[in-house]
């Protein structure tokens, strides 16, 4: 069911006094009802067509304020006598939620609908609806039973709480407005106002919110500073709304008149590219380069547009146009149904949500790739944080459990691998965009802001940084940039975790610019990142330009110039970048080098050993040894067949009792285990405790001749195999 | 019912103007300074020369104020208020003080209305415009010289005029004559709307052939775009062809290099073997010299003794020489084989070594 949700207000008078909230709900079933509130204490469910349905008796005095929920399926009701009620759909009462000492001059539904935010006199409140627990945020609160915090000087007049970004707004009589999260804490404080502010709203897609005050409507920006101002000669504002697709807004005078705004001059960029929505229906781009100008024209309302990857994508209320940046004068078009809530782009394929058909993927010519659908996820709460898309999978966070990421197949909308089941609350998810469905990665934030990464197929889970706020992929190539305790950090080549470990502070750099508090990386394309600070000022910063140079050679197997170009420019990040795709793609020689160049002897000694190795199979396995995964190194020597290497495998990890396991399996070596064994005990004077070992050396013979002789003669097998090969 | 009246008393003083901040919750408990203030400050937005005891400090004072409050409003404006009402001073009194704010509300607005009316009743007082009027002045001067110009030359065209006039007239003539003249232009009439007629065509045919030559340049245009985006087919193969090329061509460059190198050291070597022919045969010469010599001295049969004796000594020595060269080359082809042997000793060494170290190695706990 669609369920949309605007509201305006109308001052009018008739018999029953000033009709005040004018709740609209639209209903997938097409019977528009809405819903209005009344100074006599009732309120009215009205059809589309004005007539009167039901009248309900609510409060004491008048009802203040009236919304519906996000589904569509409750009404929540504040009155002038301090109570709070609950309706459902057809105006049954559900339950009284709060009674307070002020009026409840304000309500806001949370996300999911199950908690609500309102107004107590100066303090803001939140209480979940359900009845017995009242509440809501289950950790930090959980032996409160509602939130309550200090809101404002004055009353607090006005509330709202939006579903995506999670975050309150609030505005009160002391001429401030604020932007709050969902924990009471102020994330940002405005100015004070010539008057008091009676009106506040936030947009469907929780990009900006607008303010309205005594002759004058403000835009504001989701972080709290304002984009623009107008003056409109309305008198006070007593209500602003947005329409569903955040593009216009309409706000209800204290004088009788109302106003309607449309957001114009939204500005993307993308490398030499600047698109300015110039009108509602129209765009201009700009190439720098060139100085070349192009006009476009559209038939409806442009809702959402998207430039990267070489494309740039135009939503409008009823078609999706495609343009290469090659050729701006034939684009693919796309049928629309529903508003669009959001477009997600990646290498060969971009992503439309919105909430009647929920996910489709689309390439850029214009062809239906796949609709992926599932339980959890919410068309309507997407935003670009909790989804993720690369050109292979596609990543979402689940809605209602936000410990859950689905994956998905781009090309077929299927499940891809399991559900990666996380300990802590996901808040932001990026996918790493170069290379195959093995090498891809997952880069996660949690609710702590920690950041993650971990490879889809085999999840394992690497702590990468904490006091993160934001990540992103590099567009081009695999390069990770965090926002990490007010600083950028840009890992080169995150890959390298999964190689060595040890790797990985050199491959990381810390820029020094200051990018202040839960600042935003806007985009990362080459060696080029911008970064939005929250007082809305942007930083463009640069990062090396050669390990994109590396990564080209790199991936053309030009090994020989990517050391040519390490030895030119003579940095341990480049040289540990090529170190660990070396060992990654198995050049045994470059990785050599690499790893000489970074003093490391004793790597350096293990690369020569494993160059000594005669199988490739063994070669493998010290391999996956190198990068400390021994049950894969494990595995590959017994697929291989060398079962002597396995066992000794073992014993070198001192792993005694799998090696007694393997040598029990295999039948052979049983000897050589309790030798080993025995020698270790020596060493290390301890006695033998464990009882397998003690069971086994009474009825195992060890001489130490047959032992070597055996070896020899294994090794002498394993030579005359590949000598075969 | 208190709520709205509050808000909609709020927003009247706020655009009326009141210099505090009024709020909604201002008037739940009884407050009567605040009332006392909004009606003092009504009542002289009112009319500012009205006069009031603003004393409120004991019930009394109140009772007066109020009093005299509401007298005043009663005759001035004709506004009746409930003196009881505003004496409680809550939701109830803000009722009444809304009916003086929506008066003077009302009077604002019709106020700004009447000021833009105003606004239109200016151009009729900015006729006397400095600019124009001095344009026009100008213009009148102008037109009295060419007046007096013009009725300067009245005389002799007086005279003309009557000459006209005077001469008599063959009216058939000078009808058929305008006949002849109006034909002839109608004719050129006829002739130019047909020119014109044709020039439209053109005109609507080149425009057409115009837009039809444009519409095939855009899509030329277009075409080429595409075209220039369009990889043809066979560049693969061109591109590996080429690079085959190139390899080949650097195998070719080495190889006859080589070949050079090659050809440059069998012409040394010639050259040398060559020299060392010519060494022997100049040496055979001269040793078939000295037996012919030695023959000559022989059959002579003179101071044989003497030479026969250098010649002993020298070939000794030429013989000695060979020797000595021989052991030599014998010499060097022994050490020669000696090294050859040491060098696989050292081999076979390495190739121990290697093993053992291997074996070493792998023996060792990494």
């Amino acid at each position: 069911m669609s369920s949309t949700h605007a509201v305006t207000t109308i001052p009018f008078v008739d018999g029953i006094g000033v009709v005040k909230p004018l709740a609209r709900q639209r209903t997938g079933a097409g019977s528009d009802v809405f819903v209005v509130a009344c100074t006599d204490g009732a309120f009215y469910i009205i059809s589309k067509g004005g007539r009167e349905e039901k009248r309900f008796e609510a409060h004491e005095g008048a009802v203040i304020c009236i919304r519906w929920n996000f589904e569509g399926t409750a009404l929540a009701t504040g009155g002038e006598d301090g109570v709070l009620k609950i309706w459902s759909r057809n105006g049954m009462h559900r339950s009284t939620l709060a009674q307070i000492e002020h009026s409840v001059y304000t309500i806001a539904w949370g996300p999911n609908s199950e908690q609500i935010v309102f107004s107590n006199g100066r303090n803001l409140l939140i209480k979940s609806i359900q009845a017995s627990e009242i509440l809501i945020i289950s950790y930090s609160f959980s032996s409160t039973k509602q939130v309550q915090w200090l809101g404002h000087e004055g009353l607090v007049l006005k509330v709202d709480w939006n579903p995506v970004n999670n975050c309150i707004i609030s505005a009160g009589e002391d001429c401030h407005y604020k932007v709050w999260d969902c924990y009471g804490r102020v994330l940002y404080q405005s100015a004070k106002a010539d008057s008091s502010i009676m009106s506040i709203a936030w947009c469907p897609s929780g990009e900006a919110f607008a303010v309205g005050s005594f002759n004058s409507l403000m835009l504001c920006d989701k972080t709290g500073w304002p984009h623009s101002k107008e003056t409109p000669d309305t008198g006070m504002l007593l209500s602003v709304a947005w329409n569903t697709d955040g593009t216009q807004l309409a706000g209800a005078g204290g004088n009788g008149m109302v106003i309607f705004g449309q957001l114009l001059d939204r500005r993307i960029h993308w490398t030499r590219f600047t698109a300015t929505l110039a009108e509602h229906n129209h765009i201009c781009i700009q190439d720098l380069l060139s100085k070349k100008t192009e006009e476009m024209d559209f038939r409806n309302r442009v809702i959402k547009m998207s430039m990267g990857y070489q494309h740039l994508v135009v939503a409008t209320a009823t078609q999706c146009y495609i343009y290469s940046i090659t050729n701006w004068s034939t684009p693919h078009m796309i049928d629309i149904k529903d508003t669009v809530v959001l477009v997600k782009q990646c290498q060969c394929c971009f992503l439309l949500v919105d909430c009647f058909t929920g996910f489709q993927l689309f390439t850029y010519e214009g062809r239906h790739l796949s609709n992926p659908k599932f339980q959890g996820i919410h068309a309507g709460s997407v935003n670009h944080q909790n989804i993720s898309l690369s050109s292979d999978i596609f990543a979402v966070i689940n809605h209602e459990d936000r410990k859950m990421v689905h994956f998905m197949d781009v090309t077929t909308g299927k499940m891809v691998g399991d559900v990666m089941r996380l300990t802590v609350e996901a808040a932001e998810i990026s996918l790493s965009p170069m290379g195959t469905l093995t090498d891809r990665k997952l880069a996660f934030i949690d609710s702590n802001h920690d950041l993650y990464l971990t490879p889809i197929l085999r999840p394992r889970i690497l702590k990468l940084a904490a006091m993160v706020y934001n990540a992103m992929w590099n567009e081009i190539a695999d390069m990770l940039a965090a926002v990490v305790d007010q600083r950028l950090v840009v890992w080169y080549y995150p890959h390298a975790a999964y190689v060595d470990k040890d790797l990985l502070p050199f491959v990381k750099l810390t820029k020094d610019c200051d990018v202040g508090k839960s600042a935003k990386i806007q985009s990362f394309y080459g060696a080029q990142c911008s970064v939005d600070r929250t007082d809305g000022a942007s930083i463009s910063t640069n990062v090396s330009p050669y390990p994109l140079l590396l990564f080209e050679h790199m991936a053309a197997k030009h090994w020989d110039y990517a050391i040519r170009l390490c030895y030119y420019v003579k940095d341990n990040l480049l040289w540990a970048c090529l170190a660990a795709s070396a060992i990654a793609a198995r050049e045994l020689n470059c990785a050599e080098m690499a790893y000489a160049a970074l003093d490391e002897v004793a790597k350096v000694q293990f690369i020569l050993h494993v160059k000594r190795l005669p199988s490739e199979e063994s070669q493998q396995a010290e391999l996956a040894l190198f990068q400390r995964q021994p049950e894969d190194a494990e595995s590959i020597l017994l697929q291989a067949g060398l079962t002597y290497r396995a066992i000794k495998l073992n014993l070198r990890l001192f792993n005694w009792d799998r090696a007694l396991d393997l040598a029990i399996m295999y039948k052979t070596h049983l000897d050589t285990v309790l030798w080993k064994r025995e020698q270790y005990l020596q060493k290390t004077k301890h006695d033998e405790t464990k009882e397998r070992f003690l069971h086994y050396h009474l009825q195992v013979d060890v001489d130490v001749q047959t032992i070597k002789a055996r070896i020899k003669e294994d090794k002498e097998k394993e030579n005359h195999q590949t000598g075969a090969e | 019912m208190s709520f709205t009246h509050i808000r909609k008393f709020v927003v009247a003083m706020k655009s009326l103007g009141y210099p505090h901040t009024i709020s909604l919750e201002d008037f739940c408990s009884p407050n009567f300074k605040l009332v006392a203030d909004c009606l003092t400050w009504l009542m002289l937005r009112y009319d500012p020369t009205i006069e009031l005891k603003t004393d409120i400090s004991t019930e009394s004072h109140r009772v007066a104020f109020l009093q005299s409050a509401t007298r005043l409003m009663l005759s001035r404006a004709r506004i009746k208020l409930n003196a009881k009402r505003l004496y409680s001073a809550d939701g109830y009194a803000v009722k009444e003080l809304l009916k003086i704010a929506s008066v003077l509300q009302l009077a604002t607005r019709c106020a700004i209305v009447s000021e833009e009316d105003n606004t239109e009743l200016g151009p009729s007082m900015r006729m006397f415009d400095l600019r124009a009027t001095r344009v026009l002045v100008n213009e009148i001067t102008k037109c009295g010289a060419t007046f007096y110009d013009v009725l300067k030359s009245e005389p002799e065209l007086h005279e003309a005029r009557k000459r006209a006039t005077m001469a008599d007239m063959d009216m058939d003539y000078i009808e058929r004559n305008m006949q002849d003249s109006i034909n002839v232009i109608l004719n050129d009439i006829d002739v130019a709307n047909h020119e014109n007629t044709n020039v439209e065509n053109d005109i609507t045919m080149l425009q057409t052939k115009y837009e039809k030559q444009k519409f095939e340049l855009e899509r030329l245009e277009n075409r080429l775009s595409t075209l220039q985006n369009v990889r043809p087919a066979y560049m693969d193969e061109y591109e590996l062809l080429k690079k085959e090329l190139n390899e080949l061509f650097l195998v070719y460059v080495e190889k006859s290099r080589n070949l050079q190198w090659l050809e440059s050291q069998r012409e040394i070597y010639i050259r040398e073997e060559q020299e060392k022919l010519e060494e022997v045969n100049r040496k055979m010469r001269r040793l078939q010299r000295r037996v012919q010599n030695e023959e000559l001295c022989i059959l002579q049969g003179e101071e044989v003794a003497e030479d026969v004796v250098n010649m002993d000594s020298s070939e000794e020595e030429s013989e000695e020489e060979k020797t000595n060269s021989w052991t030599w080359l014998h010499r060097e082809s022994s050490k020669l084989k000696e090294q050859e042997a040491k060098e696989d000793d050292i081999v076979d060494i390495n190739q121990t070594s290697a093993e053992e170290l291997d074996d070493d190695s792998s023996d060792d706990d990494f």
